[in-house]
């Protein structure tokens, strides 16, 4: 193993994560995000305020995460240098993922997640055309939790220019999430103002991403398990939303 | 003044029949398109009413005044709602113009417009504005506004603007859905398809499905089914998922699904009724085919039951046909069958040439015949060409060239 040396944002997310689930409280789970903090932003409301309102923090584990083979990246010349942060080093010339950092990148995507499922949004599972062993299993995913998927050609302008693409005004989704990178569509969600939370590979570009969750997008071991814990996330999400009577 | 009401009644009929007739080209040219575009995945507008959609209009919340907090209505289902609301209000103003036509068109015609039907009125139209035009649809025409306008679209989300299909962002749900639905099938005959190796089942040629005598719906016929306009890639990709269904060594327990999506070669209708024979006084089966055709012959062919292979042709026997060729055509259906010797036909044949006539009997003997041999048969003379008309004609020869196609010699001058 190759450690990757001088990676602060890996400190900096590892110690947080580590520390989170500590003392679960909220001031240090808000300091978890690696962006700075929007201002304006009101945390007022019940399931902001709690760290972990919905339960689904301990529905990640590192350990399903390596049985998944959710570490396992491409070969190290592709890897791009954007990814290099969320990398534990490399084995064998292929790229090995952090899993602590990804597991904690995971929870705080799933948090993201219920929210907005809470919030009665829509959510659009998408995967690019290309990676057709997701297919499947994505869009399997999306029913299983009453939600959509697109795993299909991508039209330029499905969202950008929705009402004359589908023929009338249109509700576009409210999270778009990426079972695979690259796909066409994250640029158009970046031109609408969409949070996109997507499964990047060492030779991804995160760029246009809001939320990333380094991992394996390729096996279908490491598919299945972040459908399951994505559909899971929505129904948790949901039964709690029918509880509060939202 | 009688004759000035009816000047008038016409005027006013060819006017308004005049404009749907600009409002048809309107329709064949872009609208047509984009309306097809816009029915596509759509069940038809039959829940909402143009009163239902006004009402639901005037509750729907105004920005400048505070309604009281219901449920609200999303930006899309309002935009829906209006669209609606303009659709019925067109449909109900066609519907009005054309009734007016349609008593106009009535008075013309001396008839009764209550009891005036859509055949009617087509005569009355073809007879008071005779049209030369080839295609159909480009001659006048006057027709009720739902058959000219295609049903629009009912919502496809709710108040909130949510989608109802899971695969409402692919703008094509029921295609897609439709692939799903063929994967689903495939992943579920792989999973007995593990159970039968596992249990040591052997496997035999009746598990997989025949699609001999069937072919693939046409793209055209597939986007009706599936009320969505299908481009060529589409296209191709169904028929690649479905034949790769269809090659599945279990296929025939998903026959219902891959049927659902394949036409009938056969003409079923046309084999189904094969006529029992009839029988003579003195016990002899027979059974006779009028108006075969090749060319421009006709023949009637009478064939009985049982036989010594005679053969009686406009009062000849085989004779009547003097060049090897034709009496090989008409031997063929009875060699075939395997009845050459077994029976007798008697046939009539008039107009045409020799290969006309001795064609237009092959074919009438192989119809008879279908009376006399098992379904199999019947069957393998199907795959054999021999219950096909054949309705190719001789080409008209044009003017200023030698034959039909044929040009004159080029000479550089």
């Amino acid at each position: 193993m190759v450690p990757c040396r001088n990676s602060s944002v890996r400190q900096q997310i590892r110690g947080i994560s580590k520390s989170a689930a500590a003392a679960g409280n909220a001031a240090l789970l808000d300091a978890a995000h690696t962006r700075s903090e929007q201002p304006g932003v009101i945390y007022n409301s019940e399931p902001l305020k709690v760290a972990d309102y919905f339960g689904i923090q301990k529905l990640v584990k590192v350990k399903d995460m390596f049985e998944a083979k959710v570490h396992l990246g491409h070969m190290e010349g592709s890897l791009h240098p954007a990814m290099k942060p969320y990398l534990y080093g490399s084995r064998l010339g292929h790229c090995v993922f952090d899993l602590d950092i990804s597991a904690s990148m995971l929870r705080r995507s799933l948090h993201v997640l219920a929210n907005i499922v809470y919030r009665n949004g829509v959510i659009l599972f998408m995967c690019p055309p290309s990676k057709s062993q997701a297919a499947r299993a994505t869009e399997m995913c999306a029913q299983y939790c009453n939600e959509f998927s697109h795993v299909r050609h991508w039209k330029q302008g499905t969202f950008t220019n929705s009402s004359k693409q589908f023929g009338l005004v249109t509700r576009l989704p409210d999270l778009c999430v990426f079972m695979g990178t690259p796909h066409d569509a994250t640029v158009e969600c970046a031109k609408m103002n969409i949070p996109t939370l997507a499964i990047l590979d060492s030779n991804a570009d995160p760029a246009l991403v809001t939320y990333h969750i380094p991992g394996n997008d390729d096996s279908m071991s490491s598919i299945n398990y972040f459908s399951k814990v994505f559909s899971d996330t929505i129904k948790i999400a949901k039964a709690k939303k029918k509880e509060d009577g939202v | 003044m009688a004759t000035t009401m009816l000047h008038k009644h016409r005027v006013s009929v060819l006017f308004s029949f005049g404009r749907s007739l600009y409002r048809r080209i309107n329709v064949s040219q872009g609208e047509f398109g984009l309306q097809q575009k816009c029915s596509a995945y759509s069940r038809p507008i039959n829940t909402l009413s143009a009163s239902e959609a006004v009402a639901e209009i005037k509750n729907m919340p105004d920005e400048s005044r505070p309604m009281p907090a219901k449920k609200p209505i999303s930006k899309a289902m309002k935009a829906y709602l209006l669209q609606a609301k303009n659709y019925d209000e067109f449909m109900k103003k066609q519907n009005t113009e054309f009734q007016i036509g349609r008593r106009h068109l009535a008075n013309i015609m001396s008839m009764d417009a209550d009891t005036m039907t859509q055949e009617d009125i087509d005569q009355a139209i073809e007879f008071l504005f005779p049209s030369g035009l080839y295609e159909p649809r480009a001659r006048p025409m006057m027709k009720s506004p739902e058959l000219i306008f295609p049903p629009k679209k009912a919502a496809e989300f709710d108040e909130s603007g949510r989608p109802y299909h899971s695969l409402f962002y692919t703008m094509n749900p029921n295609f897609y859905g439709l692939l799903q639905e063929a994967v689903t099938e495939y992943v579920n005959l792989n999973k007995e398809e593990d159970n039968m190796i596992r249990k040591r089942i052997s496997f035999n040629s009746d598990m997989k499905i025949i699609l001999s005598g069937s072919d693939w719906l046409s793209q055209e016929k597939l986007s009706n089914l599936l009320i969505e306009q299908i481009d060529d890639a589409q296209y191709e990709q169904f028929k690649n998922v479905m034949l790769r269904l269809a090659e599945h060594p279990l296929s025939n327990k998903v026959k219902d699904f891959i049927m659902k999506y394949r036409y009938s070669l056969v003409n079923e209708a046309a084999l189904a009724e094969i006529p029992k024979p009839s029988y003579e006084k003195d016990g002899r089966a027979y059974v006779t085919f009028k108006g075969a055709r090749r060319k421009n012959a006709y023949a009637d062919v009478t064939v009985h039951m049982p036989g010594t292979g005679k053969f009686l042709i406009n009062d000849c026997d085989i004779e009547y046909f003097q060049d090897i060729q034709s009496r090989e055509q008409i031997t063929f259906p009875l060699i075939f069958t395997a009845l050459l010797g077994k029976v007798d036909v008697t046939a009539t044949a008039i107009q045409g040439g020799t290969t006309g006539q001795s064609g237009a009997v092959r074919f009438g003997l192989a119809m008879a015949l279908r009376s006399f041999v098992d379904d199999k048969m019947v069957e393998r003379m199907r795959l054999a060409g021999l219950l096909q008309v054949d309705w190719r004609t001789r080409e008209r020869k044009k003017p200023g060239q030698p034959g039909a196609r044929r040009k004159p010699t080029w000479k550089a001058r």
